[in-house]
């Protein structure tokens, strides 16, 4: 059975938010439970005044500087959990700062939440993504009912009915991903990876990307080709192409 | 995984899972004789697993140290059963091996050696990353120290890849290479050409590792490089984070765009002896 607790918590504002984090943190103190909080600036005010000297048991972290990307906040979690290991159990409170505009930064975000039921299975920590419905789209918090188990409400933790599979969910947002056309440059990924850095280079040139930004674009290239190559079992392609006015690469292993 | 490189073979101690990599028998020998000379210095048990016939490192191994301190095991017997290689017959026997050397007395158990070419050549390569990572769980009880030898001409660049990110150390024992020249300009400055990645970076470790011994500051001029991979980089942090704890620094000169933003993202910051000029 998996000791990873992960639920959602879909709030009303600020006073909503506080009302279900005051209650959430006592326990945890009274259980002597760490707990660590990341929420905006605003919101931890509030709920700093509102637990008065608990507020001093409690660890805070800035949300602008935690949640940067999908990959670091895993590593946040997981070096945070490390370096609690053989202390109390934690439970960790976050309120992901969700990008708003664009469909695949959404995505990325979604995706993060649902692979959270799958990296951190083993690990005995309570996780609590908070989700402020005055302030988010509605399509984001259905994303938290698909990705979260559990969700807390004012009746107490219930199943979430909408919770899907985490490789579905993954799935759910490949349509985002861009078709190769049938002109696109088709690359294998082999040992002579300054050989597919120079064409790759040759051909984000030739789409007009500016310079400077190229050896930017060979490094990242090459990050994801050594991947490939060490785990994709030494299989992958690269392709090249322009769609309007972007410069497409894309690796697949 | 985030490897160490510079770590020096008589440095390697109980709980250590390294990896050599090489690109000559002479290297690998040399290199298999210091690792395994300092166990039996230090009284540990030592396990060879020779490459066959004529193999200078048996030779010298076999009348040394204390009777039954080292044993040499030819490596085929070691990696194959009934013609192909096992991976988990080869890790039940790795284990029975440290409880042998620790029933007769030793405490800890030093092994080298690698695959026999019927494994590399045979396209049995590609069990070998598994086998490593499944060989992790041996180092926990700190009675192993292992020093896994691959011969980077024999084994397919994807699998010694994965055979790298499966070793918490590598150490390199190669010649210089044709995509990377690396120049010692004074007794604590290198002047690089070429690029720098994963697959170049075995040609820098030795000499950036004498640099760094020198006792001074250590200057690497990167003006000729035309690009610069994360591996390299996690090989100059961990450089500067050694002569950071000697009140000394790391200063790479000339380095190519990317190299400042990679640095900021990987959290590798001038106060812990990396300097960029």
């Amino acid at each position: 059975m998996s000791a990873l607790v992960h639920d959602a918590l879909v709030y009303e504002g600020t006073d909503d938010f506080v009302e279900h984090l005051v209650p959430y943190v006592r326990d945890a103190l009274e259980l002597g439970e760490g707990v660590l909080v990341v929420t905006p600036q605003r919101k931890e005010s509030a709920l700093r005044e509102a637990l008065g000297g608990d507020a001093a048991h409690v660890d805070w972290r800035d949300r602008a500087s935690w949640y940067t990307s999908p990959g670091k906040v895993f590593n946040a979690w997981a070096a945070y959990a490390a370096e609690h290991d053989g202390g109390p159990r934690l439970r960790l409170v976050g309120e992901p700062s969700w990008p708003t505009a664009a469909p695949e930064a959404v995505a990325e975000w979604a995706r993060y939440e649902a692979a959270i039921n799958v990296a951190l299975a083993d690990m005995d920590l309570a996780c609590l993504c908070l989700y402020d419905a005055t302030e988010l789209p509605e399509e984001i918090v259905q994303h938290a009912l698909h990705t979260h188990p559990t969700l807390h409400t004012h009746g107490g933790r219930v199943l979430s009915d909408g919770y899907t599979d985490p490789g579905e969910v993954a799935a759910g947002f490949d349509g985002l991903l861009l078709d190769a056309p049938p002109h696109a440059r088709l690359y294998g990924v082999s040992a002579d990876l300054a050989g597919l850095r120079a064409c790759t280079a040759r051909d984000a040139a030739e789409a007009g990307v500016p310079r400077e930004r190229i050896p930017e674009l060979e490094l990242a290239l090459h990050e994801l080709a050594i991947n490939a190559l060490t785990h994709g079992g030494g299989r992958a392609t690269v392709r090249t192409w322009t769609d309007g006015g972007d410069f497409v690469c894309e690796i697949a292993d | 995984m985030s490897h160490r490189f510079l770590r020096p073979l008589d440095g390697l101690e109980a709980g250590d899972h390294a990896c050599l990599v090489y690109d000559s028998d002479e290297r690998r020998d040399q290199a298999l004789l210091a690792f395994l000379g300092a166990g039996l210095e230090r009284g540990e048990r030592v396990l060879y697993l020779s490459r066959g016939d004529d193999d200078p490192v048996a030779a010298a191994l076999l009348g040394s140290g204390s009777p039954g301190q080292a044993v040499v095991v030819p490596a085929d017997d070691c990696y194959v059963f009934d013609g192909a290689f096992d991976p988990e017959l080869a890790l039940d026997g790795f284990a029975r091996s440290v409880e042998d050397a620790h029933d007769n007395g030793f405490g800890t158990m030093r092994s080298a050696g690698g695959p026999p070419p019927s494994v590399t050549r045979n396209g049995s390569s590609d069990l070998l990353p598994g086998y490593e990572r499944r060989a992790a769980r041996l180092f926990s009880s700190g009675k192993l120290v292992s020093l896994c030898a691959y011969d980077c001409r024999c084994v397919p660049q994807a699998a010694l890849l994965a055979i790298i990110d499966a070793h918490p150390i590598v150490v390199y024992a190669m010649g210089t290479d044709a995509r990377l020249d690396v120049r010692a300009t004074g007794a604590g400055s290198l002047a690089l050409s070429g690029w720098l990645d994963l697959t170049t970076l075995g040609g820098l470790t030795e000499p950036l590792a004498r640099a760094v011994g020198h006792g001074g500051d250590v200057s690497v001029d990167l003006e000729a490089v035309d690009f610069v991979d994360v591996a390299c980089l996690r090989l100059f942090a961990e450089a500067a984070h050694v002569l950071h704890a000697r009140s000394r620094r790391l200063i790479l000169e000339h380095a190519p765009a990317p190299v400042p933003n990679v640095l900021r993202l990987l959290a590798l910051h001038p106060e812990e002896g990396l300097v960029l000029q």
